[in-house]
């Protein structure tokens, strides 16, 4: 009786210490990640008298919800061209930087050329000149190639950090796929283009999703090129639209502009949500055990 | 009055709002010097752990 008492008191001793050890050391740290998600749900969802309500507490909603926002979005604003336009680029410059990052980042990650070393560096160092240095020129070429005012123009300008963004992570995620299973799949008559298509990128599945992910968040976040580079209201994409359009003079529609940007992250979440679990099991399944 | 710009805003509003795109490349490129020497100390972190691998 006694033992068996002891036993269940320290069974019950295993379940409950992660509590305090992980779960409560962790709460703070995810209170803070998601109240700015949390307050723009219940800014978005509010009457505007009560927002405006100086005296009305601004953490939850008390006087009922409301989603004259979100129709304010549809009918005022052509907020749906917006979204379609995030997306089209977003998607667009994904497929792009991820196919060019794929051919860039094989051969720096496996062959010793002259110069694969330098060309390494050089990548990595085209990644780290911001965008605020660069949207002054790519105006100068974007006006050359005839494309400002197109979604076109995004398209082709968000990979100049996408492509080197996704080399460098695919390098890395290459560098640890062991050489030898390619060597295998060489003796039994591979060629190098084989080789790569249907040993390595299978093998290195988790990182190519991770980097599409990244590049996808990246474009979808943008702000700055698709601030300079498109002017017309319904080109925009979504993160420069619900800005210029919901903010008028010194006006801000505040419950607009949450509701806007709720919508706005609700793609990324998705993203995230449906290829996490491809992720991480492809992270701990390792080619060679 | 400017005070509170940054580079990035300062060469927009220059450059593009004002359509004086010398001047706003000119002070983008301020920006250049200082990345550099980020760009140095970066590469010689990223190389030293290149030779553990």
């Amino acid at each position: 009786m006694n033992s068996s008492n002891r036993k269940t008191r320290a069974r019950w001793a295993r379940k409950i210490r992660p509590l305090f050890t992980v779960y409560l050391p962790l709460l703070p740290y995810v209170l803070f990640a998601l109240f700015p998600l949390y307050f723009m749900l219940v800014t978005s969802l509010k009457s505007n008298a009560e927002l405006y309500d100086v005296n009305a507490v601004p953490f939850w909603i008390s006087r009922g919800l409301t989603g004259d926002h979100y129709a304010l979005l549809s009918t005022d604003t052509p907020f749906w061209s917006w979204f379609a336009n995030s997306l089209i680029v977003s998607v667009a410059s994904t497929v792009i930087s991820v196919i060019l990052g794929v051919l860039a980042a094989y051969p720096l990650a496996r062959l010793r050329f002259a110069g694969s070393a330098s060309f390494g560096i050089a990548i990595f160092v085209t990644y780290l000149v911001p965008p605020s240095l660069l949207f002054l020129p790519l105006t100068t070429v974007v006006n050359w190639l005839g494309l400002s005012d197109t979604l076109w123009a995004l398209i082709v300008v968000y990979p100049t950090f996408l492509v080197p963004f996704c080399t460098w992570l695919l390098m890395g995620y290459f560098r640890t796929v062991p050489k030898e299973i390619e060597e295998c799949a060489m003796l039994d008559g591979c060629s190098r283009l084989q080789s790569m298509l249907r040993i390595m990128l299978p093998a290195a599945v988790p990182g190519v999703i991770c980097a599409a992910l990244f590049a996808f968040t990246l474009s979808w976040n943008e702000f700055l090129y698709s601030l300079v580079f498109v002017s017309p209201a319904e080109l925009k994409t979504m993160t420069v639209g619900v800005f210029s359009e919901l903010i008028r003079g010194d006006i801000y529609y505040w419950g607009a502009l949450m509701a806007g940007a709720t919508i706005g992250s609700l793609p990324i979440v998705v993203a995230y949500v449906f290829f996490l679990d491809y992720y991480v099991s492809g992270l701990t399944s390792g080619a060679i055990k | 009055m400017n005070m509170t710009h940054l580079f990035a805003t300062y060469s927009f509003a220059l450059g593009l709002q004002g359509g004086q795109i010398g001047q706003g490349a000119a002070v983008s490129l301020f920006l250049f010097p200082i990345l550099l020497a980020v760009v140095f100390v970066q590469l010689r972190l990223v190389r030293k752990a290149a030779l553990y691998e």
